[in-house]
């Protein structure tokens, strides 16, 4: 089994492009992380930068010596906590950014062990022959609505909160990413999608389902999705972005 | 030949004089004269005719705190300007602060009468030990600003990194309780601090323990926009995420709740809102707290979810935490220490605090200042958290100091003494020059 990948990250309507996306894959070892800085707060675009690297920096220093534990849930966790470490310190030298801060999505994998992680309203999707079975709990209050029984998982698209974010890295104090870990290794016909609020919100999960079963790379899939998103979008939208991770028969 | 002195030319380090090599005829510092930040008031700005703009202490998301010289006064103040980002820019050369856009318009302008409205309440409130006193405030440049006494120390959260990321529950709870005692007075008032958490409550040089930056402002609801936002993490409880939550004394409850988990654990418990439908919260003592069994129990019920299970006010959260025993014995220590002030000996060795050498006779607080609900007589200017947490038999010292102790007094100065007091420095120096 083997994991190809595709990706992208757009500006949109927007002055300046805040998300970061980077992506570390070799046959079936990846790491893969979008982050989404948070508009509002000068400098952010440093920070989903610095926590997006930061992630894959110690994803591949931790893999070169030890690729079973590298992909472990602790150890996921402790590349989410110091890229939070990271993006303060960064922002303790520069004061122009304090108050920057930036949602995480990753997902790190050797092809037995996928662990997931995230932090903010920036998704991660899994596709087990391309029928969605795991999705990320959203941190804004839109979430908490649905959790409450108040609005639809559908409905957070449109709902008045879904800007107002619970959790988010690179802040004052140090927050918990949501971990999941899959149990099952990968087997070709999975799929991973990661993306930022920019995207998903105008790409419904089983037109991401249809598109990645129609599609025969990663590439095409991203491709069929944008198309999606580019009819839908209005003026002055979000910067989006999104990785597609398809695993194939070697 | 005497120079005028303007405000090009004060020290914004120590309010001397500078010479026009622009080094300071009283502490010797070259001034600092590059640029502040766009967004930011330049420095030497003169505020209201009064106060002279030093630097930018930092940022939030709802106002700039500065550093900045009373001139009538000579002493330093911060200043808290409401600027939420975001939302205003400021006009280069005016300073002026304008609403950047339409549909932003009502929400900063609904923030900005909350932020007024709770400087005027915070000025009749001066005075207590356990909060930073508002010393003035006033609009201008179309925004409005608070006056509060300017706080030399660190925040607790910077205090705890320094001791290793975690301190144990009788040092939080010795550091807090001036804070909680002046906490109650406030809440008498209907006020609601909204904001608690380690990194607003400053442990001073002196060993003061002081509040800062009640909430007001962040309290409304900056809607209208659709740029992601983030809320407290981690201190607010849940009604403070909802719009007609109902917020009082409970709301600090459970910030102080956090504080202290955080302090002990060195990490937050899940946020309130999460807890609301799935709470993964752990005992502080199950990750490595040291916490007494009545402490941890009454940390937990400072912790529930829903107001209705928390301690409604401060009062019981106290009796909870510091036990009925402990209370009776505070109260009976402030007797003590009124009927028989101690001496200078016994203060030093449990405060790093010493005499004045030549410094002014402590004298009594400013007359503007409204008395604080009655504080035990004091033999010395605040020496702050006063008695130790009572526990076993191991008295501990009071807070211990963040600082170098300082060989000049803390004393609370008049503002004569303090004038006083520039006025020899600076003789003193153009003696030197000379
Ligand atoms: N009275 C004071 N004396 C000394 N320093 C102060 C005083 N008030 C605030 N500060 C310091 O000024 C800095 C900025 O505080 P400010 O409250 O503006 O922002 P913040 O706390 O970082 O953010 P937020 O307002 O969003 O919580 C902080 O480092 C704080 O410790």
């Amino acid at each position: 089994m083997k994991i190809l990948t595709a990706s992208l990250c757009k500006i949109g309507g927007r002055d300046y492009n805040q998300d970061f996306v980077t992506v570390s894959a070799s046959g079936s070892n990846a790491c893969l992380v979008v982050c989404d800085g948070l508009g509002s707060y000068t400098g952010s675009e440093d920070a989903s930068r610095l926590c997006a690297e930061k992630i894959k920096d110690l994803f591949e220093q931790v893999s070169e010596y030890d690729p079973a534990r590298a992909v472990k849930r602790i150890y996921c966790e402790a590349y989410i906590e110091n890229a939070h470490h990271f993006v303060t310190s960064h922002k303790e030298r520069n004061p122009k950014i304090a108050q920057s801060c930036t949602t995480v999505a990753c997902a790190i994998t050797d092809g037995t062990s996928t662990t997931f992680a995230h932090i903010g309203d920036t998704r991660v999707y899994f596709f087990r022959n391309h029928k969605l079975t795991y999705q990320s709990k959203d941190h804004s209050l839109s979430q908490v609505a649905v959790e409450l029984g108040q609005i639809k998982l559908r409905d957070i698209r449109t709902h008045k909160d879904q800007n107002k974010l619970t959790r988010v890295l690179g802040s004052d104090y140090f927050v918990q990413a949501d971990i999941e870990s899959l149990q099952k290794p990968l087997n070709a016909g999975d799929s991973i999608l990661l993306c930022t609020d920019g995207f998903w919100e105008y790409v419904y999960e089983e037109e991401a389902e249809q598109d990645l079963a129609s599609s025969a790379t990663p590439e095409e899939a991203l491709h069929k999705m944008e198309k999606r998103l580019l009819a839908r979008i209005p003026r002055f939208n979000d910067n989006y972005s999104a990785i597609v991770a398809m695993c194939k028969e070697d | 030949m005497a120079r005028i002195r303007t405000n090009k030319n004060i020290c914004l380090a120590c309010f001397g004089d500078l010479d026009l090599q622009r080094s300071c005829l009283a502490c010797g510092k070259k001034a600092d004269d590059t640029p502040s930040l766009p967004h930011h008031l330049p420095q030497r700005t003169v505020l209201n005719n009064r106060y002279l703009i030093a630097k930018a202490l930092g940022e939030g998301g709802f106002g700039i705190t500065y550093l900045a010289w009373d001139l009538a006064q000579g002493i330093k103040t911060a200043i808290k300007e409401y600027y939420p980002s975001g939302y205003v820019n400021r006009v280069p050369k005016s300073n002026q602060v304008i609403i950047n856009s339409k549909q932003n318009q009502a929400a900063s302008n609904r923030g900005l009468k909350r932020f007024i409205d709770e400087a005027k309440v915070l000025a009749k409130i001066k005075n207590l030990p356990g909060i930073v006193s508002v010393r003035d405030f006033f609009s201008a440049n179309g925004t409005a600003y608070i006056v509060m006494e300017f706080l030399d120390g660190i925040s607790l959260k910077k205090y705890m990194q320094r001791k290793g990321g975690k301190i144990t529950a009788d040092e939080v709870l010795t550091i807090l309780r001036p804070v909680m005692e002046s906490l109650l007075e406030v809440h008498k008032l209907g006020l609601v601090h909204r904001d608690i958490s380690p990194d607003n409550i400053i442990i001073t040089k002196y060993n003061e323990v002081k509040l800062i930056d009640f909430g007001a402002a962040k309290q409304s609801n900056l809607d209208g926009k659709s740029l992601s936002i983030v809320l407290k993490q981690g201190f607010a409880p849940e009604e403070q995420y909802r719009t007609h939550g109902e917020q009082g004394p409970w709301t600090d409850v459970y910030a102080l709740g956090v504080t202290i988990y955080y302090c002990i654990t060195g990490k937050l418990p899940p946020e309130s809102i999460q807890r609301m439908y799935k709470d993964t919260i752990v005992k502080a003592s199950e990750i490595g707290a040291q916490i007494s069994p009545m402490q941890e129990n009454a940390l937990l019920k400072s912790l529930a979810v829903y107001a209705k299970n928390r301690y409604q006010d401060v009062k019981q959260l106290m009796a909870g935490l510091y036990g009925i025993r402990a209370a009776k014995l505070f109260e009976q220590a402030a007797a003590q220490k009124a009927a028989a002030p101690r001496s200078a000996a016994a203060l030093r060795s449990d405060i790093p605090f010493t005499a004045p050498r030549a410094a002014p006779v402590p004298a009594p607080a400013p007359a503007q200042k409204t008395a604080a609900p009655a504080p035990a007589p004091r033999a010395a200017p605040a020496p702050a958290p006063r008695a130790s947490v009572p526990h076993a038999h191991a008295p501990r010292a009071s807070v211990p100091s963040a600082h170098t102790p300082r060989a000049a007094a803390p004393s609370p100065k008049t503002i004569e003494d303090r004038k006083r007091e520039i006025a020899q420095n600076r003789a003193r120096h153009l003696q030197n020059k000379k």
